[in-house]
Parts: structure tokens; sequence; C-alpha cells
């Protein structure tokens, strides 16, 4: 981040275009849609992209509004005071929806699909995952993402963290 | 009537169970039972669906009521939206036919019934269909694999039944032996007391050596016989597997073909299709012959001992348990194997064709580095592959083999409590390598299968794939003229994401219409589904008042000619690639395109004409030497519709003078439909075509839209002043 930051301030590439933070103000209109005034002006819905989604889900944050036209970009949520952060964090969980997997009940190799039974907080799903290859990744700090046929994604924050029988489950399809 | 549809996120992102309804002009959502969303369409515009990464989001626009009533209806901004529900990605083509029923109830008052386009889960056991597959893979029975290669290998079978017959033939040419070993013994050089031979001792054993010679000569020439037919059976079968993989991804449309990587289709079209051969060269007649031998010896071994038949088999049951365990297991690892090797093909194909890339950034180390890895990556999983089955394999090997010992062991006190002969063990002995043999193949099996199993699975997965662009199935006589309708037409690369909406335009014969807007507007969509290379999803695109779905897709291509930005030459002469339009075309037709394409001149200076070798590994063209070779296939074609997509762009401003005099020549007479970033290209369309956001925004000539002052004139001003910053840069740069 320190090499770009130079480069940006050298001039060397263009403005990445960060936003001031002092000047931000993020708030939720009676929709409950983010809405952010900054430098005196109002956008009245405002969305909020990860650039990094994978690697740095938190810094390097787009607000662009409804037209997708970017307004700046946020260096990291935990600069922003306590009570927009959270208003952006919830933005970002919502457009990101990426369910944390709490138990793996069984996974079935069928004819070249493999089919997961897990469960999602008290919630058993079923989905099907094709091309492990490509449908599992390990993320960094031991994570684990993976995209069903669907296109849903779950999450598996710390392989080190769950439960052995967990881990055994998924161990033979990480590639 | 079927109103409602299912969601499964609450407001919060909490899982729940949801149900969305429509009636009576009222939308409403329940969860769990309980009503949590209710409210009527009369001051709403439409229902937009949004998609989020993962999941989506069902919101309503509230009607603007400032708006005239004489001017078209607007919503207010997104901000005053309505959130009405939250879903995962597994509802949201539910949810998009649920917005298209609403929304066509808001527009013309009439209630109609959600049309659901495709099965998407499986009635038996609710689980997903995986998109482009029709079945259930989870429902299909185990025995799946081997009934779809066996009605594949159906016109082979009596090949198969007769290199079998021969190999048989030969195996039990050669087992004669241990029954001539066993008379020697008993007969001639350890005979019970008091036995006389039927031969004197010389004779007999000349005998037995002679017919033992015999036996070996009708062994090996049925052993020839045999490899001769299955090698040529492997050999047909892989080819017919090849072409049908090949004929089926030519086949599959662009959307499926965009899900996969260049180095999976390859590998698909040649290893997959080597591994099934190899298999069935190796493998498959051996199995047939050894099924055969084996009940032929099983039924000798008992006749000379029951009970030590009985040994032999003990370990068996639970040699075929453990083997059916490691198989399921080195199925997985073959899996892994297979992707890193599509992996490492992948990164190559990638590397080569980029090269110009890779090296103009100085990133061969880099490239080099990531090959390696890839390759490494591969070594270590085919290493560890082949490790867990030199640990295994040795281990079922024996196991399966125990018997043998316990044979001799209670064989051997048999005979010398006189229970049996010498040359009966001696014969069981030699027998038990025969009965062996299969029983061991049974314990490489696994290696095999799970090979053979991956790849014929890689294989089903390509040619069991619906095509989404399907064939007429009585495709009418296309008595086509020129005249080119979109009728409502909507899209979506994905259906509940919206690329052309509504959109309705008439081109008539010989018409030339441009279609211009920002990128991402639709332009490259129009053409795609002119040429068919999708589908809409509602609406129709009439040519000549055909609907294109119900002609014959090859009769509808012969009427379009496109140019693109770039032109893929393949490998070949220049001829051939200009006669790609037209196999029969004769040389003068050849000649007759290059010269209506400007081509004809830097044609005659290569050194061999038209004979000179273009494409891979034969001589580089320009970019524009490129496109006059793709002007004469459109000429040599000679469409009713001419696509020109970017046609002229990235060239030098001479080279592009040449080709749009081609151009010019070309589209004489013919419909044209171009996209050029150039807008100045297109002034002399008869229309241009404004599109914005999916919509038809703007029609009419370069004047009258100039006059009009809206987005094409935007459009037009933009670019003069990009053109008026360069010729200022320029100017500026030359003063200096």
């Amino acid at each position: 981040m320190s090499e770009t930051t130079t480069a940006v301030q050298t001039g060397a590439l263009t403005n990445i275009g960060f936003l001031e933070l002092e000047k931000c103000e993020f708030y939720r209109n009676p929709n409950g849609f983010l809405c952010l005034r900054y430098e005196g002006e109002e956008h009245n819905r405002v969305q909020a992209l990860r650039s990094l989604p994978l690697t740095q889900p938190d810094a390097f944050l787009c607000i662009q509004d409804m037209e997708n036209q970017e307004i700046g970009i946020l260096e990291t949520l935990t600069t922003l005071p306590e009570g927009m952060a959270e208003l952006v964090q919830e933005e970002l969980e919502r457009r990101y929806y990426c369910p944390g997997i709490t138990d793996i009940t069984s996974i079935k190799e069928k004819m070249g699909f493999y089919y997961f039974d897990v469960s999602i907080g008290g919630f058993k799903k079923t989905f099907s995952v094709k091309d492990l290859g490509k449908s599992i990744k390990e993320l960094r700090r031991g994570g684990i993402l993976i995209t069903d046929v669907d296109g849903n994604r779950y999450l598996i924050p710390d392989l080190a963290k769950i439960t052995p029988r967990c881990a055994r489950q998924i161990e033979p399809y990480l590639y | 009537m079927n109103n409602s549809v299912s969601f499964d996120l609450s407001q919060d992102g909490s899982p729940c169970r949801g149900t969305l309804s429509f009636s009576g002009g009222f939308v409403s959502a329940e969860i769990d039972g309980k009503e949590v969303f209710r409210r009527s369409v009369g001051d709403i515009l439409e229902l937009r669906q949004k998609t989020d990464i993962g999941c989506g989001r069902l919101e309503m626009a509230v009607r603007d009521t400032s708006v005239p009533a004489e001017e078209a209806p607007r919503a207010l901004s997104d901000a005053e939206n309505i959130p009405v529900c939250r879903f995962t990605m597994t509802y949201v083509n539910d949810i998009s036919e649920f917005c298209k029923m609403v929304n066509h109830y808001i527009k013309t008052g009439e209630e109609s019934q959600i049309v659901f386009t495709e099965r998407l889960r499986c009635e038996k056991c609710g689980r997903a269909f995986v998109p482009g597959i029709d079945i259930c893979m989870f429902c299909t029975d185990k025995g799946y694999v081997a009934k779809r290669t066996f009605a594949l290998m159906r016109p082979y079978i009596p090949s198969v039944v007769l290199a079998g017959i021969f190999l048989l033939l030969s195996n039990l040419a050669l087992a004669i032996a241990p029954v001539l070993y066993g008379q020697l013994v008993d007969n001639y050089l350890s005979p019970p007391a008091g036995f006389v031979p039927r031969f004197p001792a010389e004779q007999g054993i000349a005998l037995l050596a002679l017919t033992m010679v015999g036996a070996s000569i009708v062994g090996q020439v049925c052993t020839i016989f045999s490899k001769r037919i299955s090698n040529k059976i492997g050999s047909s079968f892989s080819n017919d597997l090849r072409i049908l993989v090949y004929d089926k991804v030519q086949r599959l449309s662009l959307t499926s073909m965009s899900r996969k990587t260049a180095g999976d289709l390859i590998k698909r079209v040649t290893d997959d299709t080597q591994i099934v051969r190899r298999f069935l060269t190796d493998q498959g007649e051996f199995a047939i012959s050894q099924s055969f031998m084996f009940l032929a010896i099983a039924g000798i071994l008992f006749s000379i001992s029951p009970l030590l038949t009985f040994i032999v088999f003990v370990p068996v049951p639970i040699a075929v348990y453990a083997i059916s365990r490691f198989w399921h297991f080195m199925h997985l690892r073959f899996e892994r194997q297979w992707v890193q090797n599509a992996r490492s093909r992948s990164i190559l194909h990638d590397i080569v064709r980029g090269i110009r890339v890779v090296k103009t950034f100085g990133n061969e180390e880099r490239e080099i580095e990531k090959f390696d890895n890839a390759n490494k990556r591969l070594a270590e999983i085919s290493a560890k592959n082949e490790h867990t089955w030199a640990m295994v394999f040795p281990f079922l090997h024996f196991f399966v083999g125990m018997g043998e010992f316990f044979v001799i062991l209670i064989g051997g006190k048999m005979v010398l409590e006189g229970q049996m002969t010498a040359g009966n063990l001696y014969t069981f002995i030699l027998f038990l390598a025969y009965i062996y043999a299969p029983l061991r193949w049974m314990a490489s099996l696994p290696r095999w299968l799970a090979e053979l199993v991956t790849s014929l699975l890689k294989i089903f997965e390509i040619s069991d794939e619906r095509q989404s662009v399907a064939e007429a199935a009585d495709p009418v006589d296309l008595d086509y003229d020129g005249d080119l309708a979109f009728c409502n037409v909507n899209f979506g690369y994905k259906s509940y994401e919206p690329v052309l909406k509504n959109v309705n335009l008439h081109i008539r014969q010989g018409e030339m219409i441009g279609l211009v807007g920002h990128s991402g507007a639709g332009k490259s969509t129009m053409i795609n589904l002119i040429m068919r290379l999708y589908d809409p999803q509602g609406g129709s695109l009439r040519v000549g008042g055909t609907d294109i779905r119900e002609a014959d897709q090859s009769v509808l291509r012969e009427h379009i000619g496109v140019v693109f930005q770039e032109t893929v030459l393949f490998a070949g002469t220049v001829y051939d690639n200009i006669a790609y339009a037209k196999h029969s075309a004769s040389p003068e037709e050849i000649i007759a395109a290059a010269k209506t394409a400007n081509a004809h001149e830097f044609i005659m200076k290569l050194p061999d004409g038209y004979n000179t070798l273009v494409g891979e590994n034969g001589h580089t063209l320009s970019g524009g030497e490129r496109q006059r070779i793709a002007i004469a296939r459109a000429v040599l074609k000679d469409p009713k519709i001419l696509i020109l997509d970017e046609a002229t762009s990235a060239l030098d401003s001479e080279t592009e003078s040449k080709i749009q005099e081609a151009i010019g020549r070309l589209i004489q007479n013919r419909t044209t439909v171009a996209i050029a970033h150039r807008l100045a290209t297109l002034r002399h369309a008869d229309r241009l075509v404004v599109l914005e956001k999916g919509e038809i925004a703007e029609v009419g000539t370069h004047k009258e839209l100039l006059e009009k002052q809206g987005l094409y004139f935007n459009l037009v001003m933009a670019q003069r002043q990009t053109s008026k910053l360069r010729s200022d840069d320029q100017k500026a740069l030359e003063e200096a």
C-alpha cells in the first residue's frame, strides 16, 4: 500500500481519489439505504464495493452512486468513525453475501459433482459444486471460499478453527 | 394460478423460508407464514431486481407523479425505492420470472402466470441442477457411466467379443501347459506304484513336448489376432469419442464455452479420449478373456480339489471390499491430478498465445516460473498418487494371493498323506498363476478405473450439455431478402441481468444501420443475437418475417457475413483463408473477392502469392492485411446481411481508407449493421440507432440526431473534443 501511496503522491499514477475522512458523513435514508454527504454534497443512496474482496476486504472500498459513478475510495474501514464504519460494514455485508459454514455433515461425489450438506448457523443447507479447482479457493489466513453452481458463496473463515471432523471432510477436496 | 416464488434471506441477511406472492395488484412477502411486506403496485413503476455478490435484492421503483401524463413515466431516484426482499443466487432466476410477471401487470393490467423457462431442481431430491445439464447427477444411478460407455461401444461389441474369444483361446492354449506338466510328473517322472502309462516313456514325453509346442503356437497366433482387433477397436472408439466431443465443442453456445478454458477443452478432446482408448486396448479385452478364464480355471481347480479351491478364494471378498474403498479414494486423487494438468495446459496456452505481451513486458522469467510452479505442483500430485499406489498395490497384491501359501502348506500335506497326487498338486499350483492373474488385475483396477471414470465423466459432461441455442426440430425454409426485425427483444447473458430491454427495431432490406452507444450499452449483444450466437429470453428476431429460431442455423448463417475488429487466420494458405467463406469457390472467385477487398495488391507481394502460408507457423500479416482477408471472405460469401464490428478500428489512416473503400463496395445492396467506435465512420449510415443501458434511446440520420442535440450529439461532441486535444498535442509536439 505504501508503494501505491508514494506513486500517487509523486504523481506517477492517476490520483487514486481517496475520500477525505473528515469530509465524509455516511447515514441511512428513511428507506434504509446508505447515503453519503461529502464536501457538502448529498449523495442520496450510494453503494460500497470492495476493490480486493478476497485479499483486503476492508481496504480500498470504492464508493459509487447508483449510476456506478465513483465518488471516491475509502482507504480503510477502520479509519472511519465508529458509527459510520458500522454503516459501511453493513452495506458491504449486504452486497457480499457469504455465510459462514459452521458444520459439514457430508460431502458426496456423484458423477463428477460434489454435493455438500452443511450447517449455516442453525440452518441446514445443501449445495453442489463443480470443478473443485475453480470452486474452492484457499484464502489467506487459512480461510476457504466455496462457490456453488448457482453462484452462491460460502466461507470457512479459518480451517484451523473448525472441528477436526469437518476439517477431515473438506481436506481431501482442497487442491 | 402460479404467482408466488420462494426467497431465502431476511432483510438483515439471516437465512429464512420466505414466499413472495402477487395477487389482486398487491405484492406480498411472508417469512415462516408471517407477512412481512405488503404493498399495492398502484404507484409503482416497476419491480427491480438487483444482483449483488452471492445474493440479490428486490426493490420497487416508485413512479414519479410529477411527470406530466403526456411524457413517458419515470421512477423517482433509486434512493426512494422500496426494499421488498433479499435472496441468495439459488432463487435469482425464480425472482427474475416473478419480476417479469409483476412488471407485465403494471404495464398492461393483465394478470399472467410465472413461466419457469427451465427446470432448476430435481423433483426427487430437491437439489439444484447443474446449469446446462438437465439430469440430476445426485439421483443418477451408479451404473450411469458404464451404461453410457456401453451405449457408445455398441457398434464395437461384436469386435470386442471376437477379440475376447481369440484371447480366451490363446489363454486356454497356454493354460494346457499345467495339465501337461501334471501328466509328465504323474505318468512318467514319478508315477504311482503300478501305474502303466498309455505310451512308452520316451514316446509319451516327446508327445507331451510336441503338444506343448503346438499349444504355444496356437496361443501366440490367437494373441496376435486378438491384439490386432483390440488395437483397431481402441483407435476407432477413441476417434469416435474425439469426434463426439469436438463436434459438441463446436456446437456449444458461447456461454458454455466461456465457462471452460482452452486447456480444459483441449484436454477433453485429446487426453481424455486417449485414456479411454488405452483402457480399452490394454484392459477391455483382458477383462473379457480373464473373466472366462477365471470361470474355466475355477472349475478345473474345483475338480482337482474343492478344499484347496476354497482356500484360494477366502481372501477374495475382503480384497474386493478393500478395492472398492480404495477406488473411491484414488478417484478423488486422479480428479485432482486432472485439474492440475488442465491448469498447466491453460498456463502454457496463455503464454504461447500472449508471447508478444510477455516479451514486451520482459516477463519471460516470471512466466517460466509460473509454468514451472504449475508443473511442479502437477509432478507433486502425480508423484503422491504414484506413491500411494506403490504403497497400497503390493499389499493388495500380496493379500489377494495369500491363499497360495496355504495351498502349498495344506496341499503338500495332502500329497504326503496320499489324498492327492504330486502331479495334481503341481497342476493346481501352476493353475493358481492363471486364477491369480484376474484377481491381481482386479487389485490394479482402482487405478485404471479412477483414471477412466474421471476422463469419461469429463467427456460426458461435454456431450450431455444442453445446447442453449437449439436447432429447430422442423426448420422452415428461409426465403430471405435482407429484411430484419427485433420484436420486443429482451436478453441478458444471465437471464436475471438484462442487457437488452424491450428492443424494437425494423431494419429494411439494403439499409445500413449504425449502432452507437457507450460500451456496455448492448451494441455487440445486438449483433450476437443477429448471428444467433444466443437466443433472446423474450421477444423474437425475425428475418424476412421468420423467427430465426425456426430457421436452420447453418442456413441462417449462410445469409450473414461478418467483419470483426480482430480477424483470425487459420493455419493454411491465403487462398484457403479466403475460401473459408465458400469452400467451393473457384480461383477466379477468390482473386475477384481479394480485388474487391483491396487485398490482391498485398497478396501479390507475398512470396508465394495466394499460396503463401499464413496463420500459425506461417507468414505474419498486419492488422490491415488481415482485415482485408476478412472483407474478401465476406465478399465471397455474398451475404444478405453484413455485420461490421469495429471493422476499421486500430488501423492507420492510409490502410483505413483502403478498407473503407473496400467496405463501401461490400455494403452495396446489402443490409448492413455496423458498430464503430469512431462515429465519423458511421455518418453515412441510413439510420443511426443510439443505445443507452440496453434500450433504444434515439434513432435517426447523423444530421437529424445532431440537430436533436441528445445523446448522439453528446457522444459526437465528446469525441470531437478528444480529437481536438489529440491534434493540439500533436501540434505542440511538432512545434517543440
